[in-house]
């Protein structure tokens, strides 16, 4: 554990320290007796603890569903866990305002009914609109996931025994899950804690949050050392809701199992609702980025050139920053899944290895992209751009592989392991014949998920990879500043539509490796 | 001998074509492109062009790093970030040669010439006339019950138009400046992350007024064919952002570094300037005829050296915070 420790402290704090170290503890002081400083520390606690709340309260009938079921439903609800990591803010932006803005959809189905139009957006209840539209698919990828692993057996044997359903989610299902409900709202609570686009998107300044602080003082007033003082703030709090909800987590390990389906109408009924509620937005802005509202007509005639070879505001051709991000994605996923994997697995082997193993992997959530990104321009020159922007895709995309991971792996019962090292087979082939098909599939899920982060991140990829690897994002954000808003809006909705389709071929792979597993048990 | 005379030489000859290493925002590049290639071909420098991001990046990069860092020339800094990177004491003062060419003293950032202006663009505010009746002829007009929860603003703490904005209703109103942001208060109906957010929600009819840029109507008529939005000074008086460059103290190319100072202030790069940073260039020039559809500001108001951009954040914080 030491050693993981060490290797968190030499990727995220070593370079942020020896780049902006706070050798001046004026600073400190200064920083944190700003006039705003409290309030903004206060209303990040509070909004934070409540979006947590609501999205586990939205999230878990249809972490249930998808647990339960196999049908398209299920499916959809699979993809749409995704959503988190390759819904963009631009996208999400206009998104939310096809759907609750002043002339979106909900307004104009009120206004049919002769109802007066409301002001959803700008409140905030609308921040909380947006952090359950992004945290709730959580609950269904990592609860639902856990859910999905408690054998059959255990369920009918509790209703054999007389148990009904609700006693058996609360008494049975979800005492076993306990460590992916903690590992969910650590993370939903963390990402909320550090929320920025939807806060200020849906929200406004009036509602900013210390992330907004961090924001101002490394990109506009170029002080950085007050910057890293603020992120060291956010750990600190993250680390201390951590603790806190790590102490009532649970470990309790079963053997692996069929999965348990069952058909039920209501919360089958949720799930679709759940489904438009998560997907309503993302149809929004795709309706938006190929046709032009405001001027009545398609937009392909404004995009078009886009593919007519290098483009002068993005440096490069398109190809060229898809190939970047589909390079360094694929190359991401795998060394993130594999280190994640690694982790896990030897965290089992330690006493309250998991719980420090999270703690540790929150660490990459305090920091902003861009922060990291310069300390690794400056105190990582020597390594070529490529490998920096793949490690920084690992320390961003690690909390959620590792806690998704780590879920999978703790909740397991594996002695039938030792049983065969017993019987004289060796550490490669147990991992070999094992191990590894045994989890192939949670493997590919943490994969595709790193994917997709890293083909949506873009503040850290635009200070790597400017010159020599710019990514799509990339390209997305230089079409913005340009003005070219149709034409970012566009490759917006394809960056969508790759990561969709990337998760949907990989989540057949899932399936099909959870059938031979089930076959093979 | 033989060996050494050859690492020697090739050492030389490393030297002597080295490139000169420019730093700037990423949203430059475009300008970058069309216009260094000019540059290289008028005088044999190679220049090797690095963007990291927006301008406060990068002075937190050259922090990091300070006489480690590698660029030679940085281009970029406004008006309101100069004063951060004199404070850090990054740029060594140069006059260049053109420099009797700037169209008006109010452009100068510094007296000691350790940034020199290349562009400029004045902030204003843009609105739908056909759903504005009521006339704005100044800053406090906004302030009207009638406006209220209908105009976009930026954010001064994400934003530099937010910044910008701020200063300006600074410099209008002296020590009534939180007096007026209590009364404008009630217009706002959200501030956003940045310039593009606010657009996006003004073009969706979220709100018919928003903070922007005076260059609007040209871009426009650029993009669009049409002027699809009024713009508006309120009366006459803009706050005017200038982008200057400078050289790093840390420069081993001076010589080099200051030919891309005095190409700066040339027509040959100032011709780039309009339909790639939707700014006015500082020398006089032939502009597009998409700029007979951009408001240039009668007077230009500007910032007294003491004013600390900080303090003013934290008073706004105050008072958008307030219940």
């Amino acid at each position: 554990m030491l050693l993981i420790s060490l290797a968190a402290v030499a990727a995220v704090v070593l370079p942020l320290f020896l780049s902006f170290g706070i050798t001046d503890l004026d600073i400190i002081a200064e920083t944190l007796s700003n006039r705003s400083f409290s309030r903004i520390a206060m209303f990040t606690v509070k909004q934070a603890l409540i979006s947590t709340i609501l999205a586990m309260i939205v999230g878990l009938p249809a972490a249930i569903y998808f647990a339960r079921s196999r049908g398209v439903v299920s499916r959809l609800l699979g993809i749409t866990t995704y959503i988190p990591f390759f819904f963009p803010g631009i996208s999400m932006a206009i998104g939310f305002l096809s759907v609750y803005g002043r002339n979106g959809l909900l307004n104009d189905i009120l206004s049919m009914l002769g109802l007066q139009r409301v002001q959803i957006l700008y409140t905030f209840g609308a921040i909380l609109l947006g952090h359950v539209f992004y945290n709730a698919p959580i609950v269904v990828l990592i609860l639902g996931n856990a859910l999905r692993k408690i054998p059959l057996e255990l369920i009918e044997n509790s209703k054999i025994d007389g148990a009904g359903r609700m006693r058996i989610l609360f008494n049975v299902e979800l005492p076993l899950v306990t460590p992916a409900l903690v590992n969910s709202a650590l993370l939903i609570f963390s990402y909320c804690f550090t929320s920025f686009a939807v806060v200020l998107i849906l929200g406004g300044a009036q509602f900013a949050t210390l992330e907004v602080s961090i924001y101002m003082y490394f990109r506009l007033l170029g002080r950085p050392q007050a910057a890293t003082v603020l992120a060291l703030v956010q750990f600190l709090f993250i680390v201390l809701f951590g603790v806190f909800i790590l102490l009532t987590e649970r470990k309790v390990q079963f053997e692996y199992g069929d999965q348990f389906i069952e058909k039920r109408a209501v919360i089958r009924g949720y799930s679709v609702l759940f489904l438009m509620f998560e997907w309503l937005p993302i149809i929004g802005a795709f309706a938006t980025s190929v046709y032009d509202w405001n001027r009545g007509e398609l937009i392909f005639s404004r995009i078009s050139t886009l593919f007519s070879g290098r483009i002068a505001s993005i440096g490069t051709t398109l190809a060229n920053t898809l190939f970047n991000s589909l390079f360094l994605s694929f190359l991401a996923g795998g060394i993130t899944s594999s280190i994640s994997f690694a982790l896990a697995l030897k965290a089992r082997t330690i006493p309250g290895g998991a719980k420090h193993l999270k703690v540790i992997s929150l660490i990459a959530l305090s920091v902003t992209p861009s922060m990291l990104a310069i300390s690794y321009l400056s105190v990582l020159d020597f390594i070529p751009v490529p490998f920096l922007m793949v490690m920084l895709y690992t320390v961003l995309s690690l909390p959620i592989a590792l806690n998704y991971i780590n879920g999978q792996v703790q909740s397991v019962e594996l002695n039938f392991i030792e049983a065969a090292s017993l019987d004289g087979a060796t550490r490669f082939s147990r991992f070999r014949y094992i191990i590894f098909p045994l989890f192939r599939g949670s493997l590919l899920y943490a994969a595709t998920i790193v994917f997709a982060i890293s083909m949506g991140e873009f503040g850290g990829s635009l200070i790597l990879g400017a010159q020599d690897f710019p990514t799509f994002t990339v390209a997305i954000y230089r079409l913005n500043s340009s003005r070219h808003f149709l034409e970012a809006r566009f490759l917006s909705t394809v960056l969508g539509l790759i990561v969709v389709t990337m998760v949907s071929i990989s989540q057949r792979f899932v399936e099909s490796s959870e059938k031979r597993i089930h076959s093979s048990s | 001998m033989k060996k050494l005379l050859i690492v020697l030489f090739l050492t030389l000859l490393s030297v002597s074509f080295a490139s000169l290493v420019v730093y700037s925002y990423d949203s430059f590049l475009p300008v970058a492109e069309s216009a260094f290639y000019e540059f290289t071909l008028q005088t044999g420098i190679e220049v090797e062009f690095r963007t990291v991001g927006d301008s406060g990046t990068l002075i937190s990069l050259v922090l990091a790093n300070r006489e480690r860092f590698d660029g030679d020339v940085i281009i970029g800094i406004d008006n309101l970030l100069s004063f951060r990177a004199f404070r850090e004491d990054i740029f060594i003062p140069y006059i260049p040669r053109g420099y009797d060419k700037i169209i008006s003293p109010d452009l100068l950032i510094d007296p000691q010439w350790r940034l020199t202006p290349y562009d400029f663009g004045a902030i204003a505010i843009i609105y739908d006339s056909s759903a504005v009746e009521k006339n704005i002829d100044s800053m406090w007009d906004l302030t009207d019950r009638s406006f209220r929860r209908s105009i976009i603003i930026q954010d001064p703490r994400t934003s530099s138009t937010g910044q910008a904005f701020l200063l300006w209703t600074y410099l209008l109103h002296g020590e009534r400046f939180e007096e007026f942001w209590r009364a404008f208060k009630p217009s706002i109906l959200t501030i956003t992350l940045g310039w593009g957010e606010s657009f996006q929600k003004f073009e969706s009819g979220e709100a018919p007024i928003m903070v922007s840029y005076a260059t609007d109507g040209a871009y426009s008529t650029h993009y669009y064919g049409e002027q699809l939005y009024a713009v508006l000074i309120p009366e006459g008086k803009g706050y005017v952002q200038i982008e200057g460059a400078g050289i790093v103290r840390w420069t081993d190319k001076l010589e080099e570094a200051q030919k891309l100072i005095d190409f700066l202030l040339t027509e040959s790069f100032q011709k780039h300037i309009p339909l790639n940073q939707w700014m006015f260039p500082v020398i006089d020039l032939e502009m597009p005829e998409v700029f007979d559809h951009a408001v240039r500001p009668e007077s230009i108001l500007k910032i007294a050296d003491d004013v600390s951009i900080e303090e003013l954040i934290a008073k706004w914080e105050e008072i958008i915070y307030e219940r």
